[in-house]
């Protein structure tokens, strides 16, 4: 797996740190939903009965934290190919 | 954003996280492909998120035995020598073998010693033999199949030498050498060879004309030296002489005579450093000549007679002139240094008197002989102060220039030559310029004596010999007494 060499494990380390910091400026909500979603690898029925809401608003939460993680990283690239 | 949107991307998160990837799960709802791609791709980025999960309490022991019995393992089998084997290396390495001993020595550094052997033998061999040689040849005598490689070898020797006083210092250690070969043919009971004392003679010489080339510190050392060695050796001569009879005397009494003489020079050079150079660089030397101060290209075996003329007179005292350079005297024309106009002894040849030339008076010079042109021992010449014994203070009247007197030779002309013994200070009528009579020379009356000019003497033309002397040229006066 390309992920196994050096170069993929510093690649793979410098998106983890950018993808946490990129969490760390999302709303509370949706860093709740992601840390339960796709850290701890609960369902979203299970990421709505931990945050008591309802289902929909949990995957609305979940769609609306993965396209800013999404907006931010692809900011963070664009400032790193102009500096 | 609608809710079919959401729901896709909540299937398609489902779908990846039971272990489908992107590819796949977009296939499935090609539709949503655009815009869920981009957010199925930050999903995959969370899962490095993900905590990674840690193994059992059993399985980290085991992974932590299996370490230690490995660890184990690779220590037994070590890559590098033991400590003991890296110490030896490691003398062998900083000391010599022979030092460790024969335990470190291998196979084949035994082969290397062997060869290293017969390579030594080999040589030793060659080169031993060779020395060999020139040790037998160093004791070789003349006549011996040897001695021209010794004699080879000596020639070797003086032409690596280049410095003048080591040539003139190995030219007296060949002197001695060629002096210990006469004195062991000489006790054998046998007759040195003429070459033998030729040589000797040529290496006096050529340390002599050497030294005389030196600087004044080194001629002085060079000739003090000299003279000890000299009178060593003569006096070893002597001793020898002693312990030989027969004609094997003959050699050691011409080594010694050229010794004598060699010496002789070395001490009148020590006396007077400048007529010593003079002497040895006389213009005309022939190297190739034993008789080094004769004329180029002059034949010296012509002078035979002359030379036993010379000989015979070699132990008149010394002149105030310098001993020439030839030590034989076998070159009775050569002209002493510093003698050029032949003013000093001539063997044979009637001159004028000198100091010490009366041996009543030997220290009184005669007048106008301010150049000290030396007496004429055992040579009569014209009269002079004291030639009569009964009146040695007497002056011929017309003598001014005190031609000596020839002592033990009265003649006929001469002052005093009378038999009566009474006429002191007469003087032969017409014999103004003193022309004693020249001994030597027959009286015949005849006036054939030595020849007018023949050297400074002016006595060179006899007076009356009418007194019936026998002795005397005669020419013109015979008014006698």
């Amino acid at each position: 797996m390309a992920g196994d060499d050096p170069v993929g494990i510093a690649e793979r380390r410098i998106s983890a740190a950018q993808v946490r910091a990129a969490l760390h400026r999302l709303t509370p909500d949706q860093q709740q939903v992601i840390a339960l979603k796709f850290l701890e690898g609960l369902s979203s029925q299970e990421v709505a009965d931990v945050l008591e809401k309802p289902v929909g608003a949990v995957k609305a939460l979940q769609h609306r934290a993965l396209s800013a993680l999404r907006r931010q990283l692809a900011a963070e690239d664009k400032e790193r190919v102009v500096a | 954003m609608s809710a079919d949107l959401i729901d896709a991307l909540d299937l398609m998160i489902e779908r990846l996280n039971a272990g489908e990837d992107i590819g796949s799960t977009l296939t499935s709802n090609p539709g949503r492909a655009q815009p869920l791609d981009p957010l199925l791709e930050m999903v995959t980025m969370l899962q490095v998120l993900r905590p990674v999960e840690m193994p059992s309490r059993e399985a980290l022991a085991a992974d932590r035995n299996s370490f230690l019995a490995n660890l184990n393992r690779l220590q037994r089998q070590s890559v590098s020598p033991g400590p003991l084997v890296r110490l030896k290396v490691w003398i062998a390495q900083q000391f010599p073998r022979d030092a460790i001993g024969p335990i470190f020595q291998q196979k084949e550094q035994r082969r290397m010693s062997v060869l290293l052997l017969k390579a030594t033998l080999i040589i030793g061999m060659m080169f031993g033999s060779a020395g060999g040689a020139v040790a037998l040849a160093d004791n070789s005598l003349p006549g011996s199949p040897l001695y021209p490689a010794k004699l080879a070898i000596e020639q070797t020797r003086m032409s690596v030498t280049s410095d003048p006083a080591e040539q003139a210092a190995l030219h007296m250690t060949l002197a001695q050498v060629r002096v210990r070969e006469i004195e062991r043919v000489a006790l054998s009971g046998e007759v040195a060879d003429d070459a033998v004392m030729q040589r000797l003679q040529t290496h006096l010489e050529q340390a002599l004309r050497l030294a005389a080339g030196l600087s004044d510190d080194e001629m002085l050392g060079m000739l003090t030296q000299a003279g000890q060695l000299l009178r060593a050796q003569e006096q070893e001569l002597l001793q020898i002489q002693n312990r030989v009879t027969g004609p094997a005397q003959e050699p050691l009494r011409q080594a010694s005579r050229l010794l004598n003489r060699a010496r002789q020079a070395v001490e009148a050079g020590l006396q007077d450093p400048q007529a010593f150079r003079r002497g040895q660089g006389e213009p005309g030397a022939n190297p190739d000549c034993p008789c080094t101060d004769c004329e180029p290209n002059q034949d010296c075996g012509q002078n035979q007679n002359q030379n036993q003329n010379r000989n015979q007179n070699q132990n008149q005292p010394a002149g105030p002139s310098v001993p020439t350079t030839s030590l034989d005297g076998t070159c009775p024309d050569c002209v002493p240094a510093g003698d050029e106009h032949r003013y000093g002894p001539q063997p044979g040849q009637a001159g004028p008197g000198g100091p010490g030339g009366n041996p009543d008076c030997p220290d009184c010079v005669p007048e106008g002989d301010e150049n000290q042109y030396g007496p004429q021992p055992d040579q009569a010449g014209p009269g002079g102060p004291g030639g009569n014994p009964d009146c040695p203070d007497c002056v011929p009247e017309g003598d001014e220039n005190q031609y000596g007197p020839q002592p033990d030779q009265p003649g006929p002309g001469e002052p005093g030559g009378n038999t009566d013994g009474t006429c002191a200070g007469c003087e032969p009528e017409g014999d103004q310029h003193q022309n004693g009579q020249q001994p030597e020379q027959p009286g015949d009356g005849a006036g054939d004596g030595a020849p007018p000019g023949d050297g400074p003497s002016s006595g060179s033309q006899g007076d009356s010999a009418e007194d019936g002397g026998g002795q005397g040229g005669q020419q013109g006066d015979s008014s006698g007494h």
